[in-house]
C-alpha cells in the first residue's frame, strides 16, 4: 500500500507544511474480494483538522464492490501529523490519499459488532463508534445494518464506545486477540422515548368527505391514553359525536342514531362487531391496524346502507421492519402477537387474545342458588402480508367468540341455563390493492363468512340469528393532485343468507326463517380542485333484493373544503339510505328505504404548532324510519322499548331530527397529549303521524369528554380522563298491575321517554412505567377505571312488583394492572 | 346485548331469609280463582278475587270485563274474597282493582276498556289492579286442585323458622305471602304427590300476620290456603 499527495488547501502563505501521515489504519478487506484474490485501489478525499484526525473521508475514484466503504473506514482511523500555515501553526487541510487493497496483504478482522435500539432492537445506522485503548482511539461507522467492523487492532484490551443524541451511552470491553474476530453488540437507550416512534397509526377523525378531516396519532400515545386500554379503535369512543354508551358495552352511539343504524367495516368489509361483549377490547388487534377512520356522518359514497356513521378499520399495507411480537397479562384478558418477515416482500402476522372476567367474577357473582358465567371472550387473526412491488396482496383470516351465561340448578341439582347470550364470527377478508396506469389505483376487497348470535332464556326459550355474509367491494381511485380531476369508482356487492328463529314463549315470539339477500350498490365520485377549493360531488346507488321484496335508493352527496391559510371550512349535504331489517321487510314488503338527509358546516383551526380547533354544525332528517309491532324484546337489534308499545303493522311512518354543534380542541406536544372533545345536540322522533315529539332513547345532549398524557422523566408516563355526559331519556313506571296469566307483575308506563338518568361523570387514571432491556421492553401499568368511584346511574331499574326504582350503577372503582412484554 | 345485562341484573337479586317479594305491605290482590278454571261456552263460570289488606283501612273491590257493553260491580270483600259470575261465549278477559276505600273514584267506560292507562293515575300503595285471562273451550273438563292437608295453625316465637306442609294433588306450584314476616322463596315447586313445604319467617315486630299459600297447577287451576299467626 502507498500514498500520494495530490492538492493542499490549508494557507498557503509563507511555507505551509502538509499533514504527514502517522498511523495508516489498515482497512477490513471486502470478504467476496478478498476470497477472489482481488485488488482495488480507491482514491478519497480527506479532511484532516488541527489535532490531525480525519473529520471527513470522500470517496473520489470509486472501485465498488465494497472497496470504497472499506478504504473510508479506515481512512477514518489514520492520525495525521498536522498540517501548519506559514506562521508554524497547526491549520486544517483536505489531502487527496490513495488506498490501495492487496489481497495477500489483507489486513485481519479484529471485531465484529452491530449497534441496535435496546427494546426494540431496531439497528442504528451511520453511528459513529468509538474503540479505546489507552492513548489509541480507533473508530467505525456503522452501516444500515447497525454493523461495524475493524481490522488489524492490536491485541489486548479495547473499550467500545456507543454514543447517540437522544441516547444513553453504552460501552463494552473486549479482547482483542489474533487469530480471532471478537464479537460485540451495544444496545443504546433512548432517553427520550416520547420521540422514539418507530411506527405510526393514523386515526383519522370525523372525516366528513374523503381527505377533508385527518388527524395522525402514534402508536405509543394511544397505548398510553386512560381508559382505552391500550385499544386504538376504543379511542373513537373519545372523539366528539360519539355518546356514551349504557354500562360501559361496547357500542357506538353515534350522532343521535341507534347502534345499529352504524356500520363497521375492515378495509371496506362489512365485520359484525368491533367490540367483545364487555366493551374492554376491540375483536382487532392494534398492532395489525394502520388508520381508523371515523366518519358520524355526511361521509362519501363509498359507504352505505346506513343512517348512523361509520368505522372503517384499515391494516396496514406496510412490511414490518423487522420481526416482533409480545405478550400481554392484565386483569381481564391476555393477548400475543407475533409478526414474522419471511422474506423481503412477504410477512406473516398472528395474534390471538382470550379473556378471563368469567374466572375472576364467576366465585364473586354467584351465590347459593344460581351462577353467574361472566362474559368470556376470544379473538384471533392472521395474515399474510406480500408486497407485488408497487401493491400489496394480503389475505387474513379473523374470528371472534364472545358468550355469557347465567346459570342456576334444574331439580337434579345441575346447572341449567337460565339467561344465554353469544355472538360470534368467522371471516376471511382477501385483499389487492395495485396502481396502475395514469395515476389511477385499483382495490378489491372480498371479505365473507358466517356469524352467529343466540340468546337462551330459561326453561326453553332460544333465539339465534346466523347470516353468512360475502362481501365484494372492487374500486378504481384516481387522486386530483396532479391534474386537479380526481374519481372514485367502485362497486360494493353484500349477499348471503339469513337463517333465524326466535322461539321465547315467556316473550309470546315465535318465528323462523331462512332467506337469501343480495344488495349491489355502485358509486362514483369526483375532487374538483379550483383555486384552493376542493369540491367531492357523488352519488350511490343501492339495491336490496329479498325473497318477496325489493327496494332501490339512489343517494347523491356532495362535499366542500376551502382551505384559507390556517383555516379550512367546509361542508356537505347528502342523502343516505338504510333498508329495513330482514323481520320488518319480510312481513312488509311494501316498506320503502329509511332516509336521512344530513347537512353539516364547520371550520378547522390552527392555533399554533402544536395547537388544533374544529367544530362542525351538523342537522340529519329523517324520514320513513319503520314503526310498528313493537315486541317487549327485541332480539339483536337494540334496545328493548319501554312503555306502551305499537303493536300496529309496521309503516314507513316515523321521522326525526337530529342536530348539534362537535368540537375538538387538541394539543399535540413532544411529551403531552390532550384534548377537549364536546359534544352538544339533540335527537328527537315523531313515531305516528299526529304523535308528539319524543327524545330518541339515546339523545345526550352534552357530551365532553376532556384526557391528557403526560412523558415523565425515567420512562414514567401519566394520564387521565374525564368524562360528563347527560344521562339518557327513559320512561318511567307510574304503577304496576299483577298478570294472573303470566304470574308476574307488569309495569304500568308513563310517558315514552319523558324523565331522564342523572348526569354521568367519571374520571379515569393511568400510570406505566417501561423497563427496556437489550432485546425487550417491559410494560407496567395500572388503568384505574372510575377512580373516584362515583355511582353513575347506568339504567333505571324497579324491584320485582315496581314499587320501588332500583337504579343500575355504572362499575366501581377498578384498578386494572397489567404487564407487557415486547420485543 | 342490552337486554341481556337488563335480565342479568333482574336475576341477580337473590338474598337469604325471607324473601321481600312474599311480604305484602299495602292493598294486594292476592290471587284469582275461577271455577271452574276452563268453562265450555255459554256455561256459568265463577271468579273469586282474594284481596290483602294489611293496613286494614278498608278496600272496595271492582271487578268487570267488557265484551260490546262492560259488566262491571263494585263491593266490600267478604273475609277478603270478592266474587262474580259471568257467562262467556268467548275467552274472558277479567279485571280486578282493588282500591283503599274512597281513594279510587268509578271508573269511566274508557277505563275499564284501558285498565292499564286508568292505573296510571290511581295510587301506587293503594290500589292494586289484576287481570286473569278465562279460557272458554268446548269439552274440556277441568277442575282447581284441592288442599287435602295443611298446618290447622300456625305456632311459632317471634323470628322463628316455620316450616309450613300441605298435600295438595294435581298442584305445581305454590306461592306464599304473608302481611308480616315472609316465606323464604316466592314459589315453590309441589312434587307429584302433591307435597309440599315452605317455610316462613315470623316476623321480629308485629304480633299478627295473615299469611297465603297460592297453589296452582299451571293449567288455571288454583287453590287458596289462608292462615294466620299471632305472637304467643
Amino acid at each position: 500500500m502507498g500514498w500520494m499527495l495530490l492538492l493542499t488547501l490549508a494557507a498557503l502563505a509563507g511555507e505551509p507544511t502538509l499533514p504527514v501521515l502517522q498511523f495508516e489504519a489498515p482497512a477490513v478487506y471486502p470478504p467476496a474480494a478478498l476470497a477472489e484474490g482481488r485488488g482495488a485501489s480507491v482514491l478519497l478525499r480527506l479532511e484532516v483538522d488541527l489535532t490531525g484526525a480525519v473529520t471527513r473521508a470522500e470517496v473520489v475514484e470509486p472501485a465498488g464492490d465494497g472497496f470504497d466503504e472499506a478504504a473510508v473506514q479506515a481512512a477514518l482511523n489514520f492520525r495525521f501529523q498536522p498540517a501548519t500555515d506559514a506562521d508554524g501553526n497547526p491549520a486544517n487541510a483536505i489531502i487527496g490519499y490513495r488506498y490501495t487493497f492487496e489481497a495477500e496483504a489483507a489486513p485481519v478482522l479484529s471485531v465484529e459488532g452491530q449497534v441496535r435500539e435496546a427494546g426494540t432492537r431496531l439497528p442504528m445506522e451511520r453511528l459513529r463508534v468509538r474503540l479505546v485503548r489507552g492513548d489509541l482511539e480507533r473508530v467505525a461507522t456503522t452501516d444500515l445494518d447497525g454493523r461495524f467492523t475493524l481490522a488489524g487492532l492490536d491485541d489486548g484490551g479495547w473499550t467500545v464506545i456507543a454514543e447517540a443524541p437522544g441516547y444513553t451511552t453504552e460501552t463494552a470491553e473486549l479482547e482483542v486477540e489474533r487469530g480471532t474476530v471478537a464479537q460485540v453488540t451495544l444496545s443504546l437507550v433512548s432517553s427520550r422515548p416520547w420521540e422514539q416512534v418507530s411506527e405510526e397509526i393514523e386515526i383519522v377523525g370525523r372525516r366528513e368527505a374523503p381527505a377533508l378531516t385527518e388527524r395522525v396519532l402514534s402508536t405509543a400515545e394511544i397505548r398510553y391514553l386512560p381508559g382505552t386500554n391500550g385499544d386504538v379503535i376504543k379511542v373513537v369512543q373519545n372523539l366528539p359525536g360519539i355518546a356514551r354508551p349504557p354500562l360501559g358495552i361496547g357500542q357506538l352511539l353515534i350522532r343521535g342514531t341507534a347502534p345499529e343504524d352504524s356500520a363497521y367495516y375492515l378495509d371496506g368489509g362489512n365485520v359484525p362487531i368491533v367490540f367483545h361483549f364487555s366493551g374492554l377490547s376491540t375483536v382487532f388487534n392494534s398492532d395489525t391496524i394502520d388508520e381508523v377512520a371515523f366518519m358520524p356522518g355526511n361521509y362519501g359514497v363509498r359507504y352505505g346502507r346506513t343512517l348512523g356513521g361509520v368505522v372503517d378499520i384499515r391494516t396496514t399495507t406496510r412490511l414490518p421492519e423487522r420481526s416482533r411480537g409480545y405478550l400481554s397479562v392484565d386483569l381481564f384478558q391476555t393477548t400475543a402477537f407475533v409478526e414474522q418477515k419471511l422474506n423481503d416482500r412477504t410477512a406473516l402476522a398472528v395474534s390471538g387474545r382470550r379473556s378471563y372476567i368469567d374466572a375472576i367474577l364467576n366465585p364473586v357473582l354467584s351465590n347459593g342458588e344460581s351462577t353467574v358465567r361472566a362474559p368470556r371472550y376470544y379473538d384471533f387473526q392472521t395474515r399474510l402480508l406480500r408486497d407485488t412491488g408497487g401493491g400489496t396482496f394480503d389475505a387474513m383470516f379473523f374470528l371472534s367468540d364472545d358468550r355469557f351465561r347465567f346459570l342456576g340448578e334444574d331439580a337434579d341439582g345441575q346447572d341449567q341455563v337460565q339467561v344465554g347470550f353469544g355472538t360470534a364470527f368467522q371471516k376471511l377478508r382477501i385483499q389487492s390493492r395495485e396502481p396502475l396506469d395514469g395515476g389511477w389505483r385499483n382495490e378489491l376487497t372480498v371479505t365473507g363468512g358466517p356469524e352467529s348470535q343466540s340468546f337462551a332464556i330459561a326453561p326453553d326459550g332460544g333465539a339465534f340469528e346466523k347470516p353468512f355474509n360475502v362481501n365484494l367491494r372492487e374500486e378504481l381511485y384516481k387522486g386530483a393532485e396532479e391534474t386537479g380531476l380526481g374519481w372514485r369508482l367502485g362497486v360494493d356487492l353484500q349477499g348471503g343468507t339469513w337463517r333465524y328463529e326466535y322461539d321465547v314463549p315467556s316473550f309470546r315470539t315465535n318465528e323462523a326463517g331462512d332467506v337469501t339477500r343480495f344488495a349491489p350498490a355502485a358509486y362514483v365520485e369526483s375532487t374538483v380542485r379550483a383555486g384552493p377549493a376542493e369540491l367531492i360531488p357523488g352519488v350511490r346507488a343501492d339495491g336490496y333484493f329479498l325473497e318477496g321484496y325489493d327496494a332501490f335508493a339512489a343517494d347523491p352527496r356532495f362535499a366542500i373544503r376551502f382551505p384559507l391559510g390556517t383555516t379550512v371550512p367546509k361542508a356537505s349535504f347528502g342523502r343516505y339510505s338504510q333498508f329495513p331489517v330482514v323481520r320488518e321487510a319480510l312481513e312488509q314488503p311494501d316498506l320503502k328505504p329509511l332516509t336521512s338527509w344530513q347537512t353539516s358546516a364547520g371550520l378547522e383551526q390552527r392555533l399554533g404548532p402544536d395547537v388544533t380547533a374544529e367544530v362542525t354544525g351538523y342537522y340529519n332528517r329523517l324520514q320513513d324510519l319503520v314503526v310498528g309491532r313493537e315486541d317487549a324484546f327485541r332480539f339483536f337489534t337494540g334496545p328493548p322499548p319501554a312503555g306502551p308499545l305499537d303493536t300496529d303493522d309496521y309503516a314507513n311512518d316515523g321521522v326525526g331530527n337530529i342536530y348539534g354543534v362537535e368540537t375538538l380542541l387538541k394539543y399535540e406536544g413532544d411529551r403531552t397529549t390532550a384534548w377537549f372533545a364536546g359534544t352538544f345536540g339533540r335527537s328527537t322522533r315523531v313515531d305516528r303521524p299526529g304523535q308528539d315529539e319524543r327524545l330518541f332513547e339515546y339523545d345526550q345532549p352534552v357530551v365532553i369528554t376532556a384526557l391528557a398524557s403526560h412523558q415523565l422523566p425515567r420512562r414514567w408516563r401519566l394520564g387521565a380522563r374525564a368524562r360528563l355526559s347527560s344521562g339518557n331519556p327513559y320512561t318511567p313506571v307510574v304503577n304496576r298491575f299483577q298478570d294472573f296469566d303470566q304470574r308476574s307483575f307488569q309495569p304500568v308506563y308513563g310517558v315514552r321517554d319523558s324523565e331522564r338518568l342523572p348526569t354521568f361523570w367519571s374520571l379515569d387514571a393511568r400510570v406505566d412505567k417501561d423497563w427496556v432491556y437489550d432485546t425487550w421492553t417491559l410494560t407496567a401499568y395500572l388503568d384505574l377505571q372510575n377512580a373516584t368511584n362515583q355511582q353513575n346511574v347506568e339504567v333505571q331499574s324497579y324491584n320485582y312488583d315496581f314499587s320501588e326504582e332500583e337504579p343500575v350503577t355504572s362499575i366501581p372503582i377498578v384498578p386494572a394492572f397489567g404487564l407487557r412484554g415486547e420485543w | 346485548m342490552r337486554t341481556m345485562w337488563l335480565t342479568l341484573l333482574m336475576l341477580m337479586g337473590c338474598t337469604d331469609g325471607p324473601n321481600p317479594e312474599t311480604l305484602i305491605t299495602d292493598v294486594r290482590v292476592v290471587a284469582i280463582v275461577v271455577e271452574p278454571p276452563v268453562v265450555a261456552p255459554g256455561e256459568s263460570v265463577e271468579i273469586a278475587t282474594l284481596v290483602a289488606d294489611p293496613k286494614q283501612r278498608g278496600v272496595t273491590t271492582t271487578g268487570w270485563a267488557c265484551g260490546e257493553q262492560c259488566d262491571v260491580a263494585s263491593d266490600l270483600p267478604e273475609d277478603g274474597w270478592f266474587v262474580r259470575s259471568f257467562t262467556p261465549d268467548a275467552p274472558l278477559s277479567y279485571w280486578a282493582l282493588a282500591c283503599e276505600t274512597g281513594r279510587c273514584e268509578a271508573p269511566t267506560e274508557a277505563e275499564l276498556r284501558s285498565p292499564v292507562d286508568w292505573m296510571g293515575g290511581l295510587p301506587q300503595n293503594a290500589a292494586s289492579l289484576a287481570r286473569r285471562t278465562v279460557p272458554v273451550v268446548a269439552d274440556v273438563e277441568a277442575a282447581n286442585p284441592v288442599i287435602e292437608d295443611a298446618p290447622p295453625e300456625v305456632v311459632a316465637e317471634p323470628e322463628a323458622e316455620v316450616p309450613l306442609l300441605f298435600r295438595v294433588p294435581g298442584a305445581e306450584q305454590a306461592w306464599g305471602y304473608s302481611t308480616a314476616g315472609g316465606f323464604a322463596r316466592p314459589v315453590e315447586d309441589v312434587a307429584d304427590a302433591g307435597d309440599a313445604e315452605l317455610t316462613w319467617y315470623a316476623p321480629k315486630d308485629e304480633t299478627t300476620a295473615d299469611l297465603y299459600v297460592v297453589f296452582e297447577d299451571r293449567e288455571g287451576g288454583t287453590a287458596v290456603w289462608q292462615g294466620s299467626w299471632t305472637a304467643p
